[in-house]
Order: structure tokens, then sequence, then C-alpha cells
């Protein structure tokens, strides 16, 4: 296994705080904040998949945004290889861009439609890696491209000539194309069919696995997080209420939210319901 | 005596390049007061056309042939004037999302009332008071959830809870789901779903409960549909349809999902993560089908007879399970699911 228990941390999050500014009520009142962040601290290990799972509005895609520094919180730090994401340049923040990258829910919305594959793909390195010149440039998308099972010919191609799933493997390899450390992924396969979605987890877990890639993988869908992720935090209204090892978290829940998380799923809830319990080596 | 819902050999096609293309084909269903029917499928097998198709609300170029009979009356001969009288009033239908199925600029109270004064022709008032009611049923009790409400103001679950209601307003016979937890977090889905199995023990009405998810229709529906490609691929009563599952795409949905690996340990003894046992390929273009059956390009079980010609949904012929019907001419003999479906996991890698 790529996990490496003693090496330093990929990414550590120090008690993160972030409050939006809500529409004013009155003139003269302050107006009012939302607090999205409460505090939330994690550590992920290089070729660790993390998981942060919780439903809609719990904080875990603000989460998300603000490890990749595309948000500023108020309070809290992000480190990223040892290196304070906020207390860098302009400058330096973009040339560590590189070393991690995204995936995000929606493969419609997140491919430029009039732009080719190879194109979009390419994208990541023309704009963070500029030295790269246009040769090589094409042999890495031809190998990103390579890596998620899509022949070298799709470079020529529009989105909207490919499947969901295709769409999503073109996504993949956009985040892989400036061979990153770590993925955000964001509901990766949330918008897709079963029998796509296991392609795509199947997919994502051999690279983990080939490239030692380093996954925080937001999902309100507690079953793909139980397949993918090594470690996972239960986040509930801006804090991180549990946190374990994936099987220790699913199997014995600690927290009453995450027993009442993992007894709201269909087809365990009955079960749950009757009273019997859910084994594990059922 | 006829049932409730009756559809028989329904096909449904659209006009393409290269001639019609069937979105449904030879299409049964029967369904009774008080029975509950889970319809499952992927994007594109034809679940929501078959709603559609019992709601009259295909799109203008579909042309559905066969017969959908509600009580014996066939509502494919029913004109749209005749069938605005039964949409809403006999049969009502739950959409996917809560946020576009309601009016923004109207008042949840207008627009629960709308279909009793429509239908019913309810004084205002009485319309009003009625809404309270079915408000107070769904779980939006006053004075905390007031009829002056918008549909901004409510949770996306608040939400699919006023639909609900718009849905029950008057009491229609057949209640037709459309993925109604999809949209919805795991809690929220839960508390929707035991709603509507208890509205629908109350009220005696029959569901058609459609969704992608084995796991809600294991829980929920009695009889169960799996469809693919717009033929009905594998059907029954629930518990024998997952006591054995015969048709190897009913299979490789069940072990595909990742809801198989919540009930396991999703790693192998060495540490590594477990594969799931992903369904190679894609689902046919509608346009371009096989011409045998249509999930032969993606079965590991094909052989060359399955490519000649669709198989028909034929019994099984298990012993006290007389509805349990696959389309497969070679389905997956009888025996201990759980281990075959593990088994067939380990294959797939």
């Amino acid at each position: 296994m790529s996990i490496h228990e003693d090496a330093p941390p990929l990414v550590e999050v120090r008690d993160l705080v972030r409050r939006y500014r809500l529409p004013r009520r009155t003139l003269f009142e302050p107006a009012p904040t939302f607090t999205a962040l409460h505090g939330v601290s994690l550590t992920l290990r290089p070729g660790e998949s993390l998981g942060i799972v919780g439903e809609s509005g719990c904080g875990k895609s603000t989460l998300a945004r603000t490890v990749m520094a595309l948000e500023t919180p108020q309070e809290g730090s992000v480190r990223f290889r040892g290196r304070d994401l906020f207390a860098l340049s302009r400058a330096e923040l973009r040339a560590e861009r590189k070393h991690f990258q995204a995936i995000f829910q929606d493969p419609y919305g997140s491919l430029d439609p009039r732009h080719s594959v190879g194109r979009i793909v390419a994208e990541p390195i023309r704009s963070l890696e500029p030295d790269v010149d246009a040769v090589a440039r094409e042999t890495r998308v031809r190998e990103a491209l390579d890596q998620v099972g899509l022949p070298a010919s799709a470079a020529e191609k529009y989105p909207h000539e490919f499947s969901g799933g295709q769409r999503q493997r073109i996504a993949i390899a956009r985040a892989l194309v400036t061979r990153p450390a770590l993925i955000v992924c964001d509901e990766p396969v949330s918008a897709l069919d079963v029998s796509v979605q296991a392609q795509v987890l199947n997919l994502m877990m051999d690279l983990q696995e080939e490239l030692g890639l380093a996954y925080l993988f937001i999902s309100h869908d507690l079953s793909v997080v139980r397949v993918i992720t090594d470690r996972v935090c239960v986040m509930r209204a801006g804090r991180i209420v549990e946190e374990g090892a994936t099987d220790a978290v699913f199997d014995n829940p600690a927290h009453d939210y995450t027993r009442t998380l993992l007894d709201a799923v269909p087809g365990r809830r009955r079960r749950a319901r009757a009273g019997e319990r859910v084994r594990a080596d059922e | 005596m006829s049932r409730l819902l009756e559809i028989e050999n329904l096909r449904v096609e659209i006009p393409a390049l290269t001639g019609a293309a069937p979105i449904l084909e030879g299409v049964d269903i029967g369904l009774d007061r008080g029975e509950k029917l889970g319809i499952v499928g992927e994007s594109g097998c034809g679940k929501s056309m078959t709603a559609l198709a019992i709601m009259g609300l295909l799109p203008g170029a579909a042309r559905a042939t066969g017969a959908i009979r509600l009580d014996g009356r066939d509502l494919l001969a029913t004109s749209e004037r005749e069938m605005q009288g039964i949409r809403g009033r006999r049969i009502a239908m739950v959409f996917q999302e809560p946020m576009t199925a309601l009016n923004p600029v109207k008042t949840i109270g207008a627009q629960i009332a709308e279909s009793l004064i429509l239908h019913l022709r309810l004084p205002k008032a009485q319309a009003a008071e009625r809404a309270r009611a079915l408000l107070d049923r769904v779980g939006l009790p006053g004075p905390r959830f007031s009829l002056d409400l918008y549909p901004h103001q409510l949770s996306g679950g608040q939400r699919q809870r006023v639909v609900i209601a718009i849905a029950l307003a008057c009491g229609p016979d057949v209640l037709i789901a459309d993925e109604p937890t999809t949209a919805l977090d795991v809690t929220i889905q839960a508390q929707i779903l035991d709603l509507l199995e208890d509205l629908v023990a109350e009220m005696g009405m029959a569901l058609v409960l459609i969704t992608h998810d084995l796991g809600v229709v294991e829980e929920t529906c009695e009889r169960m549909m799996v469809m693919y490609a717009g033929r009905v691929v594998e059907s029954g009563r629930t518990a024998d349809v997952f006591a054995h599952m015969a048709h190897p795409y009913t299979r490789g949905l069940f072990a595909a999902s990742p809801r198989s690996a919540l009930l396991t340990s999703a790693r192998e003894p060495s540490g590594r993560k477990r594969r799931l046992a992903a369904i190679p390929g894609q689902v046919p273009d509608p346009r371009a089908r096989p011409p045998g059956c249509a999930f032969a390009p993606r079965c590991p079980r094909a052989q060359d007879d399955c490519r000649a010609a669709p198989p028909p949904l034929a019994p099984l012929g298990a012993p006290g399970r007389a509805d349990h019907a696959a389309a497969c001419l070679h389905p997956h003999p009888p025996s201990g699911m759980a281990g075959d479906v593990a088994a067939s996991a380990e294959g797939a890698r």
C-alpha cells in the first residue's frame, strides 16, 4: 500500500473558520453572518483517500474549496506539503496548484463544449506549467487519456461526443495531467448511473494505487465513501463530528449522527428499524 | 373483474432520421388498489417514459400503441380534454425535483387548492380548509407552515412534502412517484419514503415507484420490474427477485451498486480496496439497439442465440413464485444469492 504512516502529512488543515456575510435585513443593523466552517481540522497523508461525508449544507464543499485555496478562511490554516497556502504569494500559490487538482460532480458542466478534449485536458499544463512545450504537452495529454482508459483519438473529439461516464474520465484525465499528489473530488460520481459509477470508482481506485494519489473525497453518498476511502470524516453543521478509519466508522459508529445517517440508507433502513443489527461480515 | 391499472403491450416510439426509434417495447403492467410496484433501471431504460405514458404526458412527437386501461377505460384512446379530468384527479404524479415541480410565485396553499377547485369544484374557503388538512397530514403542521408560504421559504424535503400534498389533494387511485427522493439528503429520503408508504396504506391507492435505487424498491414495494433499454427484463414479487436475481442485468445492477459494499467490508483481507463489479460498456442508444437482446453486448452469459431476437419476458416456473419472470434465454439458475454476487464480483476483476 502506498500510504506512509510516518510520512509527513500532505495536507494539514487547522481550525478553519469560514463565515459568509448574509444580506442585511435592515440598514441599522450589521449584516448577519452564516458560519459554514466552525474550526475544522484534518490531516491527509500522501497516497491516502480521505472521505468527507455529510448532508447538504454541512460545509463539505466549502471545506473542499478552502483546501484548494479557492476560498479564504477567516481563521485557521491549510498547509500543503508543509507550506501555508494562505501565506504564499500569488505566483507561489500558482506554482503550487499543479500539485493539487479537482474533479466535480457535473461531467456536463465542467467541460467547455467548444474545446476539443485534447485542449481541455491540456489546459492545466498551459496555465500552471507554461514552460512545458507543445510536444511534451501533447505527450502528457496522451498519457493522461491512456491512464483513464480513453484512446489517443479522443483528443480530437468534443465533449458532446462522449457519454456521462466518459466525460467524467476526461475530467479525471485533466486532473491527472499535471501529475498532482492530491485530487479533491466533489461528488464525482453522483450524477452517474450505477453501472457507470462502478466503472469510474474502480478507475479511481486503480489510479490511486498506481500513482500513489491522495484523494479528498466529498460525498453525500455513504456507500460510495465506504468503497473508495481509507479514512472518513463525518460533518454536520460545519463541524467534524466523527473521524476514523472507514471500516471502523461504518461498522461501529461512535456518534449518534453517524448512526442516523447509516440507518437511513435504503436497504439498510428496514433492517435497522426491525432492530436487526447489520453485521460487517454479512 | 378488471384491474385498477392495466398496461398491455405498450410501445412508444419517437421519430428519428433512420425511421421510428422505439423507446418502450412490450411493457405489461397490472396493478390493483393498495399495491406498490417498483420500476428500477438506469437512465434511458424507459422507466420515466412509462410514467409519462400513463399520465398522457408523452412528448408531442412520441407515438404510443398498445393499451393503458384505468378501470377498464383505455387512456390511449381518451381525448386530451378528458385526460385533463383524469390527470391529477385519478392519477397523480410526484416528480424528482420539488424545486422545479412547484410554481415559485404562487403560495403553497394556492398550489394545493388549485386541483381541488379545478377537479372537485370546491369553493375557495373549503379548498383552503382541505389544503390545510393535507399539509398537516404530510407533516407540515400549522401555524409554523402557513398556506401563505412560498416554495423558496421551504427546504428540499419540505417542498417534496408539498408536492406530495398536491398529488394527494383529490384522492387519486394511482400515485406515480418518479425518483421522489433522489434529490434529497439520505435522512430526509427515509422520512419521505415512510410518508409515502403510510399514505398509500391509509388511502388505499396504488403506487408506482420509479427509481434507480434497488434498496428503495426492496424496502418499499412488494412487486418490482427491472427495465433495460425500453423493455422489462425481470419482474416479480420483490422478495422473489431478491432471493433469485435471474436476469444478468438485474444481478449486474445489484453487484455494481456500492450499496452492496455498505453491508460488507469494502476491503480484501490484504487491505486492498475491493473493486466494484462494474458492468462493462453502456446502455445502447435507442436509435441503434442491437437486433437481439439489448443487454447481450454487455452480458457475461450471452451466447449466439441471444443476438438473434429479443427474448420474451417468460415465467421462470419456480414453484410458489408464479409471478417471477425474466426476459433471458440463459438466466442465472436459482442458488444462494449473496454468494453468487460475491463470486461474480470476483470474476469481473
